[in-house]
């Protein structure tokens, strides 16, 4: 094996210094076996780019989830908003009735309601271009586990975004800072637990002010 | 619910810093940070959690005039840690053969043909890669975010001859590997 060939992924690198690499250019001007090294090198991390950026973009969250918003200009005005988001599935579910029954998710209406109306207050899963509009006011969020009814595949939470101004006094709610509230809701609709857990505000979120 | 108005958008001091600097680097480095977790094994949800959680410690830091030098590598070092932090999915992806849905990304975008090649290759990769230690797929995945071999150094806690050796030795086994 020639002696450059150890220091070509450096070169194709640019961590060599400016006199090695044109002693190495000079060389590989010279030496066909080098010359196809480097092309080889070069061919292997092009791919491995091309599949990081396979493994990123099949990674990506699925717009077409998202249901064209309904309530689109009513949610930002009232203060108390409800999300309804379905696990990999488009924006639509029945409410769990106060009285749920397995039945009643067929016989209750679907509510239909905006991700993009309350998406400053989604850390995840929400395309980007719909985050613009939304407020981004400290919030006391809160997602209640669905009835234990439910089937694994059926899994869905439901999200209360709640400005913390409304609810905290001026100042008590630290900067940056959210609470996320898990509820656990019984089979007939009451809520049994609720838990808080203070959440930085997320970054992109900072950015919208 | 209080009768005086709700503050919607609060003013940036609110946050206790000027989000300038990290604004400008969010930009910049968001989407290869996040490629270099998705890469890692993290989820996409996962991945994201860490971005933003490294840009909030990224905007303190340089609120507190912390140090400005290798800001890259600080950045990357937070998220590579909190990586590690969720050791659960962590290193899971890659060390598995391909991904259906990434073959089903290829698929989206080329045509048949040039879709197939691809995927042969990537299927050649993906196997060549299993055989590249833990240390040898991080410090490829930092090289291809754009790091240099100082910065992967940084990031990952060792040397710059250190981390050049490792991709040296990282990239010829997956040239000799899969033949690509």
């Amino acid at each position: 094996m020639c002696e450059y060939s150890r220091r070509l992924v450096a070169w194709i690198d640019g961590e060599v210094s400016v006199g090695e690499a044109s002693e190495i250019a000079r060389h590989l001007a010279e030496c066909a076996e080098c010359r196809t090294c480097a092309a080889e090198l070069r061919t292997v991390s092009a791919t491995f780019e091309e599949y990081c950026e396979a493994f990123l973009h099949a990674s990506a969250p699925s717009e077409a989830r998202w249901r064209k918003p309904a309530l689109l200009a009513a949610a930002a005005a009232i203060v108390l908003v409800l999300v309804f988001t379905q696990w990999r599935r488009p924006v639509t579910l029945p409410m769990p009735a106060p009285s749920a029954t397995a039945s009643a998710r067929t016989t209750s209406p679907p509510v239909q309601t905006s991700v993009a109306s309350v998406s400053s207050h989604e850390k995840r899963d929400v395309p980007r271009h719909h985050r613009r509009s939304a407020p981004a006011a400290p919030t006391l969020q809160a997602r209640a586990r669905t009835p234990s009814w439910r089937s694994a595949s059926d899994t869905s939470s439901l999200r209360i975004a709640i400005p913390a101004d409304a609810i905290f006094a001026p100042g008590a709610l630290p900067d940056g800072m959210i609470f996320v509230a898990d509820l656990s809701i019984g089979a007939d609709g009451r809520v049994e637990q609720l838990r808080l857990v203070p959440q930085p505000v997320p970054f992109e979120r900072r950015l919208e002010q | 619910m209080s009768d005086e108005s709700v503050p919607l958008a609060l003013p940036l001091s609110r946050f206790g810093a000027d989000v300038g600097e990290a604004a400008k680097l969010y930009r910049e480095l968001q989407k290869p940070l996040l490629r270099y977790l998705v890469c890692l094994g993290l989820s996409r949800d996962e991945a994201q959690d860490v971005v933003q959680d490294a840009f909030v410690s990224l905007q303190r830091h340089l609120a507190g005039n912390g140090s400005q030098e290798s800001i890259r590598s600080w950045l990357y070092r937070v998220a590579h840690n909190a990586a590690r932090n969720r050791q659960k999915s962590y290193a899971r992806r890659l060390s598995a053969p391909l991904d259906a849905t990434v073959v089903e990304s290829i698929a989206d975008k080329d045509t048949p043909e040039r879709a197939v090649l691809k995927k042969e290759k990537f299927q050649r990769l993906g196997k060549a890669m299993k055989l590249l230690t833990e240390s040898e797929r991080e410090c490829l995945l930092l090289r291809a975010g754009g790091l240099r071999y100082r910065e992967i150094g940084e990031v990952l806690g060792i040397g710059t001859s250190t981390a050049g050796e490792t991709v040296e030795r990282a990239i010829r086994k997956l040239a000799e590997k899969c033949n690509v």
